[in-house]
């Protein structure tokens, strides 16, 4: 079973580290890579660059429209994933309490839907 | 500690005075009590080493003392205006309680303060000014430096600005809707003076790396979380990415100031090059009217993702500045054009591009233009115009770090 493992958290948090703190972070995600790798789990996983950098894509009335986004206005953005190949939720859950934001916002776990049965 | 200190309360300066104003509601009360809260942080950190939030430190210490003073001078209108503050904390609390004042409050209350300065009611230069003077907590003799003007007038406008924001009751807010766009051009301009001066300071070799860039930074970041759909504060927070990327590689090891085309490319911040590129993308997938800091943050992204001067888009940066002469009528605009001109290997129409701004009184004391000259001057084989135009550029230049480049580069010529 795949998961995805949705890394949400306040932008302001990650910018108001110092270079240090970063380090700190990214760390701790070597281990949790470290830790995926010893247990010969299938995983990815990518940070991804802040909301001011995106833009949203939608057809409508026969049109592309392109702007600028997302807007949610939540105070937690997305930040990063992991995709990791488990046997449980319960696995995926162990996994996701190991990424650092976890202390500073929040991690969704959410099954992938292979359409299997369609 | 005491010269760990410095920049420490330099940065967090801004913030203690924006949130006092608020909790004070007096711009000038706000002043002073951030003053007492520096003095009475200078005497206690030594001993104590530095709280978890300065800022939340120095806004509680400033705080007490201001209604404590309030308080002695019976000025019981001025208590009116305090809002509620739990308890009453003693004045002299060494360790104040930092939790009841939140990052993000202190964030708030910065761009609040921004934009009460930035009011409709302020001529620009009056806006740029107060916010000099009330956010970022420059001197006056500062102020009158960067803003080319004199000390007296710098502090018959702060007066004046004052006055007009008393008179018209302006609210202490960030404005809503309609009410943005016309301050939002002023508070930008103002990060970017933030900025500038920040880079300035490098520049004289005062210091590695200024606080003032990164507080810029990021006050523009909360600029484009106020403003989503407002292209605006991210092509500013792109632009000043981008030119922040290239500091690391400003100076060589002999302390050097070394131009654009001749930096190590490897020194330049990889993560600040990212962002800053992919901001200037997602402006342009987008497809919102070009503005000034638009065409400017593009032009910086041709520089920053080209591996060398040789292979960088010349053409498309002339073409650039070209446009950027529509949107911003200084002669500084044409003095660049002529080197990405010069650099695209066609020196005559750089040339003729110098020549067409040699009129202009405001380049007489420029020093990049006479630097340009030469550059140019240069492309064309004329050593000794080369070699009299880098002689003015070193007398024009109030930087040792530059005047050592440009000797150098007079040396060359032989």
């Amino acid at each position: 079973m795949q998961y995805l493992l949705l890394i949400y958290e306040a932008e302001e948090i990650w910018e108001a580290k110092s270079d240090d703190e970063k380090r700190a972070v990214l760390a701790d995600h070597g281990l949790l890579h470290e830790r995926l790798q010893k247990d010969g789990i299938e995983y990815a996983g990518q940070p991804l660059m802040p909301t001011a950098t995106a833009v949203s894509l939608r057809h409508r009335a026969g049109k592309l429209q392109v702007s600028d986004g997302p807007f949610a206005e939540t105070k937690e953005q997305l930040a990063g994933f992991y995709l990791v190949n488990v046997d449980s939720v319960e696995q995926a859950m162990e996994y996701a309490a190991l990424i650092p934001h976890v202390h500073s916002g929040t991690i969704e776990v959410r099954p992938i839907d292979d359409h299997s049965d369609l | 500690m005491h010269a760990d200190l410095g920049p420490v309360l330099k940065s967090a300066y801004p913030k203690v005075v924006a949130t006092l104003t608020r909790l004070l509601g007096d711009m000038d009360l706000a002043m002073d009590a951030a003053q007492d809260a520096l003095v009475k942080a200078l005497q206690t950190w030594p001993k104590t080493g530095l709280p978890d939030s300065p800022s939340a430190w120095l806004v509680t210490v400033g705080r007490n003392r201001a209604i404590d003073q309030m308080r002695r001078a019976k000025r019981v209108v001025g208590l009116d205006n305090v809002v509620a503050f739990p308890g009453d904390a003693p004045v002299d609390a060494v360790e104040p309680p930092a939790d009841d004042i939140s990052l993000t409050e202190l964030d708030d209350d910065m761009l609040r303060l921004m934009f009460t300065c930035c009011h409709p009611v302020l001529n620009p230069t009056m806006q740029i000014t107060l916010v000099m003077k009330v956010v970022l907590g420059f001197s006056v003799d500062e102020i009158a430096r960067s803003l080319l003007s004199s000390r007296a007038s710098v502090e018959k406008r702060i007066t004046r600005a004052k006055t007009a924001l008393a008179q018209a009751e302006v609210e202490y807010e960030v404005p809503r809707g309609e009410e943005i766009p016309p301050r939002l051009q002023s508070v930008l301009q103002a990060i970017y003076l933030m900025f500038n001066e920040g880079y300035t300071r490098v520049q004289d070799g005062q210091l590695s790396r200024s606080p003032l860039i990164d507080e810029a930074i990021r006050l523009a970041r909360m600029t484009c979380r106020l403003l989503r759909r407002n292209p605006e504060p991210r092509a500013l927070l792109a632009l000043m990415l981008l030119t922040a990327a290239r500091m690391p590689a400003r100076f060589n090891e002999q302390g050097w100031l070394i131009p654009l085309t001749e930096q190590d490319r490897g020194l330049w911040d990889r993560a600040m090059t990212r962002e800053g590129v992919a901001l200037v993308d997602a402006i342009y997938v987008a497809r919102h009217p070009p503005s000034a800091y638009q065409i400017q943050a593009a032009i910086s992204a041709l520089h920053n993702q080209s591996d060398s001067a040789k292979n960088t888009d010349w053409q498309q940066i002339s073409g650039l500045y070209a446009k950027l002469r529509e949107y911003d009528p200084s002669p500084v605009i044409p003095v660049n054009e002529a080197v990405a001109v010069c650099m695209t290997g066609d020196s005559d129409s750089a040339q003729q591009i110098l020549d067409q701004c040699a009129d202009d009184a405001a380049l007489k004391s420029y020093q990049p233009y006479y630097a340009a000259l030469a550059f140019v001057a240069e492309a064309r084989q004329d050593l000794v115009a080369a070699r009299r135009h880098y002689q003015q550029a070193i007398e024009q230049s109030d930087s040792p770090a530059q005047q050592a480049y440009l000797e150098h580069k007079l040396v060359q010529l032989g």
